[in-house]
């Protein structure tokens, strides 16, 4: 049995449930607007169960999931139910981390993105080179850092979601205000975006043309993002599929950019990536592949499963 | 060398007093978060991976990487103190900006921290009792009971040493349409409390469970954890345990002075 479980608005998740019902693989949505109606027993020496759209599954018969928890939805007028909600959440996620079944993605392994130096020095274990980074809250070093590399970016530094802009001479009047807050730094990195994808032991990428510095907001700067389907030389397909084990990870999104000399550095690891985007401009099947990993598992198949 | 610990924390102060004892007061800086959030931060992390940390600590001396022989993590938390006038949302930004930098500093200094690091940063972490007691059964420890359902009626009544704990006040008995946690009761029969600190097990049943303890420490990516057993089986897991007795507070700074020596 495979369990799915997410919001019914999240594209990738409802990709992936599509893809299971095509190849008619056994499979129950969670869906997370509707936990409320739901019933789990879970936790150590009790018999633990799922009861969920007319369908009661213990939870020793679940052999994969893929899960894109969300915050699950608030305010609902009934204690009870608002109650049940954010118990049912919890516990699952909980679930996620000790399961014995090939969890897509462990909420354990996912934690390595909320701090990005943290997984940088991840990413550099497994072979990747990083851009050269710094965090400070000196104005000056960071003056010394922008004149010694030519072109910076900047952008959060855990997990929360930013922009990554570039450092330009306008924003030195406002550098002082780091004196409030440690920021981050790279070096700017010249070269061709690619994304790749990895799911299990296969690898999907994407190039990705674009003139803005941080593509996924390429609009908001009056710029289009051309995305095509690439073919990764098989030591860096190698080395991706490597570095998301490494992580935990069997669904990584792994954000690359080939130099124009050709060598490669990785940006950062995206655990819960949304690949439905990449997906639908390029054709790549990544949330079939997704699916033929679930059931893999389904059949006793699975890789290695993930350990945290 | 360094502790990094909360004002009140008396465990942390009396490992830092022992590890004073044995180096000399001169080596051993005890941090609060209101001292490093206060501090100057200059963090690297090169194209190869290698980090270096330089903190420059209100008092003005420094922390350096290169010079740092250990650390012994137990914060959860570092406050925001440059953003007083700055709104809830701002300030939460920040505090989790400091904690992603604290998590890289110490992953950079490797095996010389004692205590659980991870991208969260927090000693704590994300782990819940729940799922730390399914881990400890993975590794072969006898655990206690410990879960919850959706509805109080899909659980059994709870055996002697457990209770039954509601979310919610709620009419209707085992009908209440409310979740509830089934729990150890830790105050119901003898306890236990043994403690992981490197490769070490403090505590009467050291003899027993050494080896499941640190398949645990390995498994949830910390060499220093308390266990606590009542009736005979592990009811917690404290990844940032109090250190209340002295042998344990002996053992952390034993091992913190043998970190740094190793240096």
């Amino acid at each position: 049995m495979i369990l799915f479980y997410g919001c019914p608005d999240d594209d990738p998740l409802t990709r992936a449930v599509a893809a299971a019902r095509a190849a008619g693989v056994d499979h129950l949505l969670l869906d997370q607007t509707r936990l409320a109606r739901y019933d789990l027993v879970c936790g150590p020496g009790l018999a633990g169960r799922v009861g969920a759209e007319g369908r009661t599954v213990p939870l020793d018969a679940v052999t994969a999931v893929y899960a894109r928890p969300l915050d699950p939805p608030a305010d609902r007028a009934d204690p009870a139910a608002r109650a049940r909600t954010a118990a049912f959440h919890g516990w699952f996620t909980d679930w996620l981390d000790t399961a014995d079944a090939l969890v897509v993605n462990r909420p354990r392994a996912m934690e390595s993105n909320g701090s990005k130096p943290y997984q940088a020095q991840l990413i550099a274990r497994a072979g990747f080179a990083v851009p050269d980074t710094l965090v400070s809250d000196d104005p000056e070093e960071i003056r010394a850092f922008h004149r010694g590399h030519g072109r910076v970016v900047y952008k959060s530094l855990s997990g929360i979601r930013s922009i990554v802009r570039e450092l330009t001479e306008a924003d030195g009047a406002r550098l002082h205000l780091v004196r409030a807050l440690p920021t981050q730094f790279q070096a700017y990195v010249p070269g061709r975006d690619v994304r790749v994808h990895v799911v299990g032991e296969r690898v999907f990428a994407a190039a990705v043309d674009c003139a803005a510095i941080d593509y996924r907001y390429a609009g908001r700067d009056g710029l289009h993002a051309e995305l095509s389907r690439y073919e990764l030389p098989p030591e860096v397909a190698e080395r991706s599929v490597a570095l998301a084990a490494g992580l935990g990870l069997s669904l990584a999104g792994i954000d690359l950019r080939v130099r124009p000399d050709g060598t490669w550095v990785c940006f950062e690891v995206n655990p819960m990536p949304a690949y439905s985007y990449y997906e639908s401009h390029t054709g790549l099947p990544i949330a079939a592949a997704l699916v033929e990993l679930l059931a893999a598992a389904d059949l006793g198949a699975a890789p290695a499963r993930v350990e945290v | 060398m360094a502790v990094l610990a909360e004002r009140g924390d008396i465990g942390a102060a009396g490992v830092a007093r022992e590890v004073a004892a044995r180096l000399g007061g001169e080596r051993v800086l005890l941090l609060t978060p209101g001292m490093l959030a206060r501090s100057r931060w200059s963090h690297r992390v090169g194209p190869d991976g290698r980090a270096s940390t330089r903190i420059v600590l209100p008092d003005g001396r420094l922390l350096d990487s290169a010079q740092t022989g250990a650390v012994l993590h137990r914060l959860d938390r570092l406050p925001a103190v440059g953003l007083r006038r700055a709104d809830a949302k701002d300030l939460a930004y920040a505090r989790t900006e400091l904690l992603a930098l604290l998590a890289s500093w110490l992953l950079g200094l490797g095996p010389r921290v004692l205590g659980p690091v991870s991208a969260s940063g927090a000693a704590r972490g994300s782990l819940s009792p729940t799922a730390a007691l399914a881990h400890a059964a993975r590794c072969g420890l006898p655990v206690a009971r410990r879960g919850g359902a959706t509805r109080v009626g899909l659980l059994d009544r709870p055996a002697p040493g457990e209770r039954l704990v509601p979310h919610l006040d709620w009419p209707g008995g085992r009908g209440a349409p409310v979740p509830a946690d089934l729990l150890p009761d830790p105050g119901a029969g003898p306890s236990e409390r043994l403690l992981l600190c490197g490769e070490r097990l403090v505590g009467a049943l050291a003899g027993r469970y050494a080896e499941p303890s640190r398949r645990l420490g390995a498994l949830l990516g910390s060499d220093l954890l308390e266990l606590r057993f009542t009736r005979g089986v592990l009811a917690e897991v404290d990844a940032c345990p109090p250190l209340a007795a002295a042998e344990q507070r002996s053992a952390v700074a034993e091992h913190l002075v043998a970190l740094a020596e190793a240096a």
